[in-house]
């Protein structure tokens, strides 16, 4: 009785944190179907009083929404591909090898990945621009897959699995390589869903580098489609918000899809205690 | 393998800094000289092949076809330039274009969202001094020549006027009737405008009606000392605690909604107004441009009027703010005599005729007006846009960047309540010795 | 031992190379030119003119600089405790395996992938002084609630609510990943040795948690130094300078006024002092963290 009423007590936190996180979700997808009117009427209106499925149909008309949403699909699957790929190596040297000038170099990651990202906008572009990849995908794709931040997570993962796990391989007379790949990859498999949900939905909501590399409507994402509805339909945040939400669906898919690794993951014992 | 790094960073380094922008003055003084020749080599041999110029400009559903129309037109008169236009959205534009132009870029011509920024590039010649091509385009100019005096810094022009909007008064005839009120008058102070407003504020919570809705923008307050023409460098800034003061005064009294309310809101007068929510709106004159579209789309559903902006005692009736959005050339362009072609095919009488049907032409020429005019379906006065007397909204000088910024801290803080406008024109004046260059 | 290292070198430049050949093209060399460029006058255009220490003089007498320094010192001390006991709270709620669990999992995570725009817009409305939701609710008990983003005084209180709002829910991933992978025996061996639920937390979960803690604490610390979008679109650094921080006054430096130059050296600043806090925690990381 008493655990049914704590479970019940857990149950009623977690919906009402759930509601306070997900209020702007609601408000997006309530005023995605509101008349434009209705939108700003207090106390807000979370049912529209009049129901206006047409704001969909005038969003996906006004921009090139589907080559928006390739783009933006094609870049989030590439980068978060070759980050995974880049920064899983790294970081595996990082953690788990012994090499000179090992701490120095990692240092120098730490403090490039301080460094905030307006400032170093403008050299990054002008390198962009000299290798001549303003305006096309690869500027973009170079920009994120080698990210230091990726290499720090995937260090800080590796470094927390037992050590044994490695010799032992190694006595069985396993190589490096594969003990990257068949022992540490499949004990790591939480951090690569962690790193796979930031990256993935970093890339898909990433607004400021497109915005300075791309420059063709074909290359566009979909970030720049909402800001240009934003600029087109000025206040009009019915329409805004039909394209939000439109955005939307694939990173909760990735999601979904990505956080059953937290549980499958790790087999017990194989984190040293 | 510290060292072997710490080469290969100088090394990169030295390598992009150079071409990238350390490069600029020399590429500035050859590019110079090509455009002297690719001129002479077209002229030389008619049969050469087309230059593609790259336009830069910010893009909502009414410029892009626009601009659409002015290249078609202008592609037919110049079969050997081709124009490529590069659009970004309008809240980020600016960003994009200092961005796109940092060091050399192969982007020719482009448009300025605003003085300031025309200002803030012109200023450190990134784009190209227009006198004596201006002056060598003859009569062609003849339709937006009056605004290049507005335009110079330091007695040189930077670019071509495209659109000219000054300020007007727009009001909702139906509130006016229904409350017995006159429609206000073309001769009005800003003093009787408030009074009006008052007069007009009607209701509570959600069913009232405001007199009064202005954009949250500095110039609503800063104008009133534009119009008496001063400027926010004078030595002496009192004539502009007036304005400040009769700004604040119509939030405090409920006949104008707060900063507050309306950055809590994201209000925007187009709406409001459409909603007959408030009786009368201060803004551009690209707004009948608007209505005129919302009417077109079954959103406006009552008589609208536009006056003279309200003015400060003893100023002229029909004294406004005026502003222009100028095309220039960029410095680093290959092919400036095609790109200043372009620009002043755009600005003349052909490409402005084009302009006004679309938005607020900067040209006064008649075809011109008619064109625009046309546009309005009932007999709407369109003296307080052709007729008005401008007045700089904005002071070509050093540090105009700067001062706009500290102006709207400032402003802001006393219309939120948190300073007296006294305290605010203090404050004005002496983060203005401080932080302007 | 150090004849140990060498037949790994190899290999371990070989897993590198990928990483570190980009990096030191696409990052590394940008984040020196910014470096660099704080010893210029660059405007973004005109030839660069090597200025020394001029623009670090300007800095000590820069009010808007100063203001800045403090809001985002502010901002952040504030911001990452909140967002580090929520995340951790979160993770701990959701760290068990009841039906429908992923679908919690993935509404705490939401505010993290919302869009900027939606996230402005509504907050803003939460926060409106007069017919905002809060207020509305305050008025029962005070008749002058507090004006939130509309007031110096309290804006930056709204934006740290936002923040570890939006925040939360992120971290909260990277702890779950981390409690993951403690093993449950050793729960129940602290369970057997008559540990209440306070107490496993305590001996149990913070001390295995450690690793992740330290990439937490650091990782937060650095973004919050450099958060920009949020304020950008909520405040823009207002009412008056009341939540300018560092990034967006770097922004508007070299964006709005074209010193680069000058914008370069407000960052390093910034750098430094990040830096300087981070090599503090990794001085520490040896005391508290258990690997």
């Amino acid at each position: 009785m008493g655990q049914l009423l704590s479970r019940s007590a857990l149950y009623v936190v977690m919906v009402a944190i759930a509601l306070v996180m997900t209020l702007p979700f609601i408000w997006m997808l309530s005023t995605s179907f509101k008349l434009e009117e209705h939108v700003f009427n207090f106390p807000i209106e979370w049912i529209p009083s009049v129901f206006a499925p047409e704001n969909y149909k005038a969003v996906w008309t006004a921009i090139p929404m589907p080559t928006y949403y390739w783009n933006s699909v094609k870049l989030a699957l590439i980068i978060t591909a070759g980050q995974l790929l880049t920064c899983s190596l790294a970081g595996y040297a990082f953690a788990r090898l012994e090499f000179p000038g090992r701490n120095r170099m990692f240092l120098v990651y730490l403090v490039s990945y301080m460094i905030p990202y307006q400032v170093i906008m403008i050299p990054q572009y002008l390198i962009m621009k000299n290798l001549g990849l303003v305006n096309s995908h690869w500027a973009l794709v170079f920009l994120e897959i080698f990210s230091p931040y990726g290499v720090f997570l995937m260090r800080q993962f590796f470094i927390s699995i037992s050590r044994e796990l490695s010799e032992a391989a190694r006595i069985d007379g396993c190589g490096e390589i594969g003990i990257f790949a068949r022992v540490i990859l499949p004990l790591a498999k939480p951090a690569i869903a962690t790193l796979t949900i930031f990256c993935f939905s970093w890339v898909w909501n990433d607004f400021q580098a497109p915005l300075i590399y791309l420059n063709d409507d074909r290359l566009k994402t979909i970030p720049l489609g909402l800001a240009s509805l934003n600029g087109e339909f000025a206040s009009q945040f019915n329409l805004i918000m039909a394209g939000a939400v439109s955005s939307l669906i694939p990173v909760i898919a990735v999601f979904f899809f990505a956080q059953k690794y937290f549980i499958s993951g790790l087999s017990v014992g194989a984190v040293k205690g | 393998m510290k060292k072997w790094l710490a080469g290969a960073m100088g090394i990169v380094l030295t390598g992009t800094l150079l071409s990238g922008c350390g490069g600029n003055a020399q590429e500035e003084a050859a590019s110079g000289g090509n455009a002297a020749e690719t001129e002479a080599a077209s002229t030389g041999n008619a049969a050469k092949e087309p230059v593609t110029i790259k336009f830069m400009h910010w893009s909502d559903t009414a410029s892009e076809s626009m601009y659409a129309d002015l290249v078609a037109a202008f592609e037919a008169h110049n079969p050997d330039v081709n124009v490529e236009l590069v659009k970004s959205d309008i809240k980020t534009y600016s960003e994009k274009l200092t961005i796109t132009l940092t060091g050399s870029s192969d982007v020719d011509a482009f448009a300025f969202k605003d003085l300031k920024e025309y200002y803030r590039l012109a200023s450190i010649g990134r784009v190209v001094q227009l006198d004596d091509q201006a002056a060598g385009a003859g009569d062609a100019l003849n339709g937006v020549s009056h605004l290049f005096d507005t335009l110079k810094i330091d007695g040189k022009l930077y670019g071509l006027p495209f659109r000219n909007d000054g300020w007007a008064l727009f009001y909702n005839k139906n509130l006016f009737d229904a409350a017995g009120v006159a429609y206000p008058k073309d001769d009005m102070t800003w003093e009787a405008y408030v009074a009006l407003a008052k007069q007009l504020t009607q209701g509570e919570g959600q069913g009232k009606t405001w007199g009064s809705f202005m954009p949250d923008w500095s110039q609503t307050w800063y104008g009133y000392g534009q119009q008496l023409g001063k400027t926010l460098f004078d030595e002496d800034l009192a004539p502009y605690l007036r304005g400040l003061e009769l700004r604040k005064e119509l939030t405090d009294s409920g006949a104008q909604p707060t900063v507050a309310e309306n950055q809590a809101t994201n209000a925007h007068y187009r709406p409001v107004f459409l909603a007959g929510k408030t009786a009368m709106v201060n803004t551009g004159t690209w707004f009948p441009g608007m209505l005129e579209q919302d009417k077109k789309d079954g959103k406006l559903s009552f008589d609208w009027g536009m006056t003279y902006v309200p003015h400060p005692e003893g100023v002229a009736k029909g004294t406004s703010m005026s502003t222009a959005v100028v095309h220039s050339v960029s410095a680093t362009s290959k092919h400036k005599e095609e790109a200043f072609k372009w620009l002043s095919f755009i600005s003349g009488d052909e490409g402005q005729t084009i302009v006004a049907k679309y938005q607020t032409p900067a040209s006064k020429a008649d075809g011109v007006k008619q064109a625009f005019e046309s546009n309005f379906s009932e007999g709407i006065d369109m003296a307080p846009i052709f007729n008005m007397t401008p007045v700089p909204e904005r002071n070509l000088q050093a540090g105009l960047p700067e001062l706009e910024t500290i102006v709207t801290e400032e402003g802001n803080r006393a219309l939120l309540g948190e300073i007296t406008p006294d305290e605010a024109i203090a404050s004005i004046a002496d983060r203005r010795s401080k932080e302007l260059p | 031992m150090k004849r140990a290292f060498h037949p790994q070198a190899r290999t371990a430049y070989l897993f590198l190379l990928p990483n570190v050949a980009g990096f030191l093209l696409f990052i590394a060399a940008p984040a020196v030119m910014a470096v660099l460029l704080g010893f210029t006058d660059w405007d973004g255009f005109n030839p660069i003119r090597w200025v020394g220490l001029d623009n670090y003089k300007r800095l000590l007498t820069d009010e808007s600089f100063h203001i800045s320094l403090v809001n985002t010192l502010t901002y952040t001390a504030l911001s990452c405790l909140l967002v580090i006991c929520a995340s951790i709270a979160l993770a701990l709620l959701v760290n068990r395996k009841t039906r429908g669990i992923t679908v919690f999992r993935a509404a705490y995570f939401f505010p993290h992938i919302a869009s900027f725009i939606a996230v402005a817009v509504i907050w803003q409305a939460i926060f409106h002084p007069t017919q905002g939701p809060i207020n509305m609710f305050l008025k029962l008990f005070t008749d002058s609630p507090p004006m939130w983003l509309a007031s110096s005084d309290w804006a930056m209180t709204s934006l740290i609510i936002v923040t570890v709002w939006k925040m939360a829910g992120y971290y909260m991933v990277l702890f779950l990943a981390g409690l993951q992978g403690i093993p449950e025996e050793l729960y129940e061996a602290a369970k057997i040795d008559g540990a209440g639920v306070v107490r496993r937390f305590w001996r149990v979960t913070l001390p295995l948690l450690s690793p992740v803690t330290f990439l937490v604490v650091i990782t937060c610390i650095i973004n919050l130094f450099k958060s920009f979008d949020l304020i950008y679109v909520m405040t823009a650094g207002g009412p008056g300078r009341a939540t300018s921080v560092l990034v967006y006054d770097i922004y508007k430096q070299a964006f709005a006024f074209n010193k680069f130059g000058y914008a370069s050296a407000e960052a390093i600043v910034l750098l430094a002092i990040v830096l300087l806090i981070t090599f503090v925690q990794y001085r520490g990381e040896k005391k508290w963290v258990n690997y």
